[in-house]
Order: C-alpha cells, then sequence, then structure tokens
C-alpha cells in the first residue's frame, strides 16, 4: 500500500495530538478544582476544556480507524466467502470516504463562515473557525486512512 | 411519500449499512443524513451533519467520556487490578470456587473507578486465569466467570453506560451512578451465588486454593482503602454537587495516576499508553453518540419516536408487559449489534414509551444497563468472551459454556429489578432528593 506510509504517521501525529490534550484537559480542570477553594478559580476552564476535548476526539478519527478501534457488525460478512468479503470490506470503507469527505468539506466551509463572523468563545476569544478546520483536517486524513484499507478491502482499516 | 414512510426505508438502509460492514457511528450518520435530506432538503442535511458533529466533538457535556475512560485505563494498566486479586484471593481463595468467587469481588472493587467492560475483562484474564489454571480449575468457570464479570462496570460506578445514557437523556449523571450501585452488588452477588451452587454440584470444576494467614490477609488490604477513597471522592464530589461530571472525571483520573505513581507502577510510557487507549475508546463512543445525534434529528422529523409511543400506548397492555418488550428490543438489537450503539441508537425511540408510562428516567438507565450487561456476554456478538478467548487462548465456545449459568442469575436480577423499581431509586431519594 502506497499511501500507507503517508498515513500512518500523520494518523499517529494527530493521535499524539489528541493525547497531549485529553492530558491538558485533565490537569487543567484539576487546577481549577484546587484554586477554586483557594477562591481563585482558571478563567475559562470551562471553554478551554471543551476546546480541548473537540481536538482530543476529532484528532484520534484517523488512529482510531487504523487501528479498528471503530464497532462495526462484521459476523455477516466473514461467513461470504474471500473475494466477496474484501468486496464488501471495499465498499463500506469506499462509504465512510463519502461520508468524511462530504464532512470535510462542510467543516471547512462552516470554519469560512465562522472566520467571517468573527466567532469566538466568550471570555478567552478562541476561534471556533481553527477548531472546524482542525476536525476538518482530520477528517480528510480519515478519508486517507479508509482510502487504504478500501485498496485491500479490509474490515476495519488496518490493510 | 410520508415522513413516517421515508423513515420506515432509512432504518432499512441503517441495517443494511451494519450488514454490510459500515462502521456504526457512520452508518448512523449516513442513514440519517440521506433520510433528512429525503425529508427535507439536500442543503439542510449537508449543514445538519457539519453542524451536529461540530457541536459534538466541542460539546463540554461529552469530555466526560474521555475522562471516565482514562481514568479506567490508568487504572487498568497500574496494577490496581492485581493488588485488589490478590487481596480478595489471600481471604477466599482456599474454598472450593474461591478463585472464582475472589475475582468477583476484585472486579467489583476495580469497577469502582474503571467503566470499560471488555478492558475489565482483558485486565482480569491476564491477572485471575494464571492463577485459576495453577489451580487446575476448568477454563469453563475460570474463563467464563472472567468474561461476566466484566460486565459489572456496566452499572457499577463510574460507568461509561450510565454517563452516556445520562447525556442522551439529559438525566443526572451522579442520580444514575447512585441508582447503579445496589442492583450492581446485587447482580456481583448473584455471580457469588452462582459460582458457590455450580461448584457445590460439581466439586472438580473449581478445587481449593491454598489458605493465607491473618498476616498475609490484612498487608493485601490498603489497595481497597485507596480504591475506597478515590471512588468516595468521585462519587461524593458529585453527589453533593462539588464537581462537575467532567471534574469528577479529572480529578478521579488524576488521583488514581497519583496512587499508581506512588506504587511506582506507572511509568511515562504506561502513562502515555494510557491515554491513547483512552482515546480510542472514547473516540469510538463519541462517533456513535455523534451518529446516533445526526439520526436523531432525521427521527425527529419523522416523528417516529412519537409514533412508537402511540402505537405502544395503543397495545393497552400491563405496563411490564411493555418493559419486557422493551427489554427484549435492547437484548436482540444489542446481540447482532454492539451494545452500546443499540443503546445510543434505541433509547432516543423508547424513553417518550417509558416516560409516557410513569416510569423514572433514572429506573429505565438501570434496566437499560442490566439488559447491556447481558448482552454483552451474549452470542453472537458477545465482547467480553472474544477479549477473553483473545487473551488466554480458549475457545470462544467453552468460554460461552461458562458464561450461560452466569446470565440465567443476572435475567433473574433484571426480573427483580423491573418488579421493584425502588431497589434501584432508594439510594438516590435518599441522598440527592
Amino acid at each position: 500500500m502506497k499511501a500507507l506510509p503517508l498515513v500512518r504517521p500523520l494518523a499517529r501525529g494527530l493521535h499524539w495530538l489528541g493525547g497531549a490534550a485529553l492530558t491538558g484537559m485533565m490537569l487543567v480542570t484539576v487546577a481549577d478544582v484546587v484554586l477554586r477553594a483557594f477562591k481563585r478559580p482558571i478563567v475559562g476552564t470551562y471553554e478551554l476544556v471543551g476546546f480541548l476535548g473537540a481536538c482530543a476526539i476529532g484528532f484520534s478519527l484517523p488512529q482510531t480507524s487504523l487501528d479498528k478501534g471503530q464497532v462495526l457488525m462484521d459476523f455477516l460478512t466473514n461467513r461470504l466467502p474471500a473475494a466477496a468479503a474484501r468486496a464488501c470490506g471495499a465498499l463500506s470503507r469506499l462509504i465512510g470516504v463519502a461520508l468524511f469527505g462530504l464532512l470535510a468539506w462542510n467543516l471547512f466551509a462552516m470554519g469560512g463562515d465562522l472566520r467571517r463572523t468573527g466567532d469566538v468563545t466568550p471570555l478567552l476569544h478562541l476561534p471556533h473557525f481553527a477548531l472546524a478546520w482542525g476536525i476538518a483536517a482530520a477528517c480528510l486524513v480519515e478519508c486517507l486512512v479508509l482510502l487504504a484499507a478500501a485498496a485491500v478491502g479490509e474490515n476495519g482499516a488496518e490493510p | 411519500m410520508s415522513p413516517a414512510g421515508i423513515g420506515g426505508l432509512v432504518i432499512l438502509l441503517l441495517f443494511g449499512l451494519f450488514a454490510l460492514g459500515v462502521e456504526i457511528g457512520f452508518a448512523m450518520a449516513l442513514a440519517g443524513f440521506v433520510g433528512f435530506a429525503a425529508v427535507v432538503n439536500t442543503p439542510a442535511a449537508l449543514n445538519l451533519l457539519a453542524k451536529d458533529i461540530f457541536s459534538v466533538f466541542t460539546s463540554y457535556g461529552f469530555t466526560v467520556i474521555p475522562l471516565f475512560v482514562l481514568m479506567g485505563q490508568i487504572g487498568a494498566s497500574g496494577g490496581i487490578a492485581r493488588s485488589l486479586y490478590d487481596c480478595a484471593y489471600r481471604f477466599i481463595g482456599h474454598v472450593p470456587g474461591g478463585l472464582a468467587i475472589g475475582t468477583v469481588a476484585a472486579a467489583t472493587g476495580f469497577k469502582a473507578i474503571c467503566g470499560s467492560s471488555p478492558a475489565t475483562a482483558a485486565t482480569f484474564a491476564t491477572v485471575a486465569v494464571p492463577e485459576m489454571d495453577r489451580y487446575g480449575y476448568d477454563k469453563r468457570l475460570s474463563c467464563g466467570t472472567v468474561a461476566t464479570v466484566g460486565t459489572l462496570g456496566v452499572l457499577i460506578p463510574p460507568s461509561v453506560t450510565l454517563i452516556v445514557y445520562g447525556i442522551l437523556t439529559e438525566t443526572s449523571i451522579g442520580r444514575l451512578f447512585l441508582a447503579g450501585i445496589i442492583p450492581g452488588l446485587m447482580i456481583a452477588l448473584s455471580f457469588v451465588l452462582t459460582l458457590l451452587g455450580w461448584c457445590r454440584l460439581n466439586p472438580g470444576l473449581g478445587p481449593a486454593g491454598e489458605r493465607s494467614g491473618w498476616g498475609a490477609r490484612l498487608r493485601s488490604l490498603p489497595p481497597i482503602f485507596w480504591v475506597l477513597v478515590v471512588f468516595l471522592l468521585v462519587v461524593g464530589g458529585l453527589m453533593k454537587g462539588l464537581f462537575t461530571p467532567t471534574e469528577a472525571g479529572s480529578v478521579g483520573s488524576f488521583a488514581v495516576l497519583l496512587l499508581t505513581a506512588a506504587k511506582r507502577e506507572m511509568t511515562p510510557r504506561r502513562f502515555a499508553r494510557s491515554v491513547l487507549d483512552a482515546l480510542r475508546i472514547a473516540c469510538m463512543v463519541i462517533t456513535l453518540i455523534a451518529g446516533a445525534t445526526i439520526m436523531g434529528h432525521f427521527f425527529v422529523v419523522t416523528r417516529i419516536p412519537s409514533h412508537v409511543a402511540d402505537w405502544l400506548g395503543g397495545l393497552e397492555l400491563p405496563r411490564l408487559v411493555v418493559m419486557l418488550l422493551i427489554a427484549a428490543v435492547y437484548l436482540i438489537g444489542g446481540s447482532f449489534i454492539e451494545d452500546l450503539a443499540f443503546l445510543i441508537l434505541a433509547t432516543p425511540i423508547f424513553l417518550p414509551v417509558v416516560l409516557n408510562m410513569g416510569y423514572d428516567p433514572v429506573w429505565f438507565g438501570v434496566i437499560v444497563s442490566v439488559v447491556t450487561m447481558i448482552g454483552i456476554i451474549l452470542p453472537p456478538v458477545a465482547i467480553n468472551a472474544f477479549v477473553v478467548a483473545g487473551v488466554t487462548g480458549t475457545p470462544v465456545g467453552t468460554i460461552y459454556r461458562g458464561i450461560y449459568p452466569h446470565i440465567a442469575g443476572m435475567a433473574l436480577c433484571l426480573l427483580i429489578l423491573l418488579l421493584f423499581p425502588g431497589i434501584s431509586l432508594w439510594l438516590p431519594g435518599k441522598l440527592m432528593p
């Protein structure tokens, strides 16, 4: 699979970024809870945690598919002859490519609208458009992962 | 064609996509999108697709999921399960079937910090099965028990299933956690009674292990104390309104991290693995929720949930029979599709029916969780049996034979919980009126 050497590090890099975001969520929230006891809460924790949560989950999409982490019903296709199972696997992954292609396109468009309207979070002024574009980019990497899997007709994504 | 007619076709499309092997979360998103485009129009559906995914991913409310999963993953990789098993083994390892009963006791304690069912099954398959092998336990008993006890986390807080149910139905997660405690302990007791009865009928299944002295027993107790402290911190903080669920998950994860680091069981590499594993699980769960959110918006425009509620109401059946029918739908659906996925798909449809009959949504959350527990170990999609088979190399058929006696006990508990809602609602009524 020629696409994989490119796709794998991209997915892995995004996953580690997501991991950093999840660790950050935990630390910021704990710090806020502790400081709140001293009447010095961290302003904007709610916004920051929501923002980091979106990065954590959005950026983990490609690696989750690469590791076959999404749930699917394969006990029917597993009973098919090998060629038919591969065809079903390829078709399923291509359906996923269509979905994430549509999603990436619409999220990029939505991000453009959010940028034009200057939509930011109320306290920390975190720009929503950056988040929409970040998730859209992760959706594009997800498309590549699913395309690579479709090429070999795998159920799940690891070719 | 009427919206309800389109709804019927879209449900067929959804099951077609499932059968083809499309990821369940993706299939729900796509079917919901196609249906919404058919009922409303394509630009609105495209808009819905992006907006729903964006709002689910950026929602503060959903950040609770990766944090509670992280807490469990840190606990699983930080040796807490082994310490709890060691303690239970010291106290009851010497009675026939005692190592299996010890597995139930240790898993019940471990579930107080870990909400993931397959993670518990995998952890105890690694910790407890080799020990039971050493004493000549029958594989049906050892592997069947390990696969079954993993399900306790669906009900004993902090359960990911209860969190997802709480978010979907806008029910208090604190009340749901409290409601899960007594039924969870009741089911754990049913596992113990099943094991005692089974070993009495066939003593060769679980020979007695070594008897430990009181010194060794007392030395094994501290981990239980610390797990209890973390549990009280998380559930108590939620109950008293000191924490939001997200804060409870963060504080719990951090506390378990400190606990495992203090025991020198946590390394940076293990922590990184816990974080990345937690993200994979959380990403799967949130993808399911995002797909179900799109599907849910499609259901709203077709008014399918209210049609189902009207239809079931029109049957004029006793409400217990309706509840049994709903439980059967969850059980059958969850046996073919992944159980949490089916819960996410079906709950918005059935909740109005349950509320119309005058039932408490907290109680329904408990019932749905018990049904999900059974579904997790009921063939053909019994994920815990697959996990234990993978870890121990035991044939899945052997594990199923060890699971069936426990399913009988769980079914009895389900019936009791259906007949007596007070068992589930007493604790939240007392502590969070």
